[in-house]
């Protein structure tokens, strides 16, 4: 009998026993978790709202991802898909509107709740910013966009991080190296990240201007490519870990961000 | 003696009940007029051949946390008056109402949002036993005129 018990006993302490990870990165060796806009894709509360992005950073996380476009009359607002009926009760684009005529726009992806389509600064008056990291995923959409165009919208980025002191804590992801480029024109210690459609264009790119980093799906990326990077000084930030399997792998190859879909998971998973 | 056994079966003539008699049930339901998933009890309120009226009232939550994990649930109440008719195979078609109440923030301070939807309710219900299965397409005009197409499938066991 207390043989049994003794066993019962061995099994619970070692079956308790944390993961940990011989994490060899860029970043100190330490992962910064962000939520991939807020709590991520499939939760209730809709990607890139308030709710969503509170949530997340609630948890031991270092921030959150989101996605950045602009209106019509430059606010910067928080949203990912091009069209607003994909996802709100609006029809059309963001940047065909005022602020004056989206701020009523609401979420209703999920029957019988809504949320408000919210703008960066609203987010901003809400969190210490200091305390942590965002990612401005910069989504680009109009029909032709123009160095104008570009300029406008990197303007009115760098005006906002500017006006908080946060040039360290921002990170600034785009699929477009002109956008990119800008950002760096007005602040050299900016942390631009590339998010190109396959990691050679990526590296390649990279190289070629100078930005911080590389930021990929963490199925586009294998370990070697990761230490490839980081020989290069390129800080790798990884996405769609959608699974719990998925983040762990983000971490197995080394990344030096990860933004996650599993935010309570990832929270508890590493420190 | 007799007089004993009698009395001792009396109360048993009242509680036994076959499975045509009993007129409420308890229903999960996955989708349905509670979004995602929902728990609701019918009764049968009137009967006259194969016809018969129910009421189902229902509840369902998505979140019991609010944004700051503090235990704030979102509320889900859907309460439908639904006409049914057949005997073992049956059809249904209904009509409802959905309370709804969730935590948002809004103007920096966290607050409780209501809202009401109306549902309706079109379905092909099964019984066998003590048991009811049904399909349903369930559609709803929520706040802002939005129509929204929606289904269910629900599992349900009668019982008184």
């Amino acid at each position: 009998m207390i043989k049994y018990i003794l066993l019962c006993f061995i099994l619970i302490l070692f079956s308790c026993k944390k993961e940990s990870f011989n994490i060899q990165n860029l970043n100190g060796n330490k992962i910064d978790k962000l939520g991939h806009a807020g709590l991520g894709i499939g939760d209730t509360y809709p990607m890139n709202s308030l709710e969503s992005i509170l949530h997340c950073l609630s948890y031991d996380m270092d921030g959150s991802e989101f996605d950045v476009q602009m209106t019509k009359d430059s606010v910067l607002v928080l949203y990912h898909d091009e069209f607003l009926e994909s996802k709100t009760n609006f029809k059309g684009k963001i940047n065909q509107f005022t602020w004056e005529e989206l701020k009523n726009v609401t979420y209703t992806i999920t029957p019988h709740l809504s949320y408000n389509l919210v703008r960066l600064q609203d987010l901003f008056d809400q969190v210490d910013a200091k305390k942590h990291t965002f990612a401005f995923d910069i989504k680009l959409y109009p029909e032709l966009y123009s160095n104008a165009y570009l300029k406008t919208f990197s303007n009115q980025v760098y005006q906002f991080i500017s006006s908080q002191n946060l040039e360290d804590k921002i990170m600034i992801e785009s699929q477009d190296t002109s956008f990119l480029n800008l950002m760096e024109q007005k602040n050299a210690n900016l942390k631009t990240f590339f998010y190109p459609p396959n990691f050679d264009e990526g590296l390649s790119a990279i190289l070629k201007h100078g930005f911080y980093g590389i930021t990929i799906s963490v199925d586009d990326i294998s370990k070697e490519q990761v230490e490839l990077a980081h020989s290069n000084q390129i800080f790798v930030c990884l996405w769609n870990t959608h699974s719990k399997k998925l983040n762990k792998e983000a971490i197995l190859k080394n990344a030096d961000i990860i933004e996650t879909d599993k935010v309570e998971y990832l929270s508890k998973l590493i420190p | 003696m007799k007089i004993l056994v009698f009395l001792l079966c009396f109360p048993f003539c009242f509680i036994a009940q076959t499975e045509q008699t009993k007129k409420n049930s308890i229903q999960l339901d996955l989708g349905g007029v509670g979004g995602y998933a929902g728990l609701h009890l019918e009764n049968k309120f009137f009967q006259k051949s194969n016809f018969s009226l129910n009421a189902r009232f229902g509840f369902s939550t998505y979140k019991l946390q609010d944004y700051e994990r503090k235990f704030n649930p979102t509320l889900i109440l859907p309460a439908s008056f639904i006409l049914v008719y057949g005997k073992k195979f049956q059809f249904e078609l209904g009509t409802g109402i959905t309370f709804s109440s969730f935590v948002v923030n809004e103007l920096n301070e966290k607050q409780r949002k209501n809202a009401f939807s109306l549902h309706q309710i079109l379905s092909i219900r099964l019984e066998k036993e003590h048991w009811l299965y049904k399909l349903s397409f369930t559609p709803m005009m929520e706040k802002n005129k939005r129509f929204r197409p929606w289904f269910g499938f629900t599992v349900g066991k009668k019982l008184f």
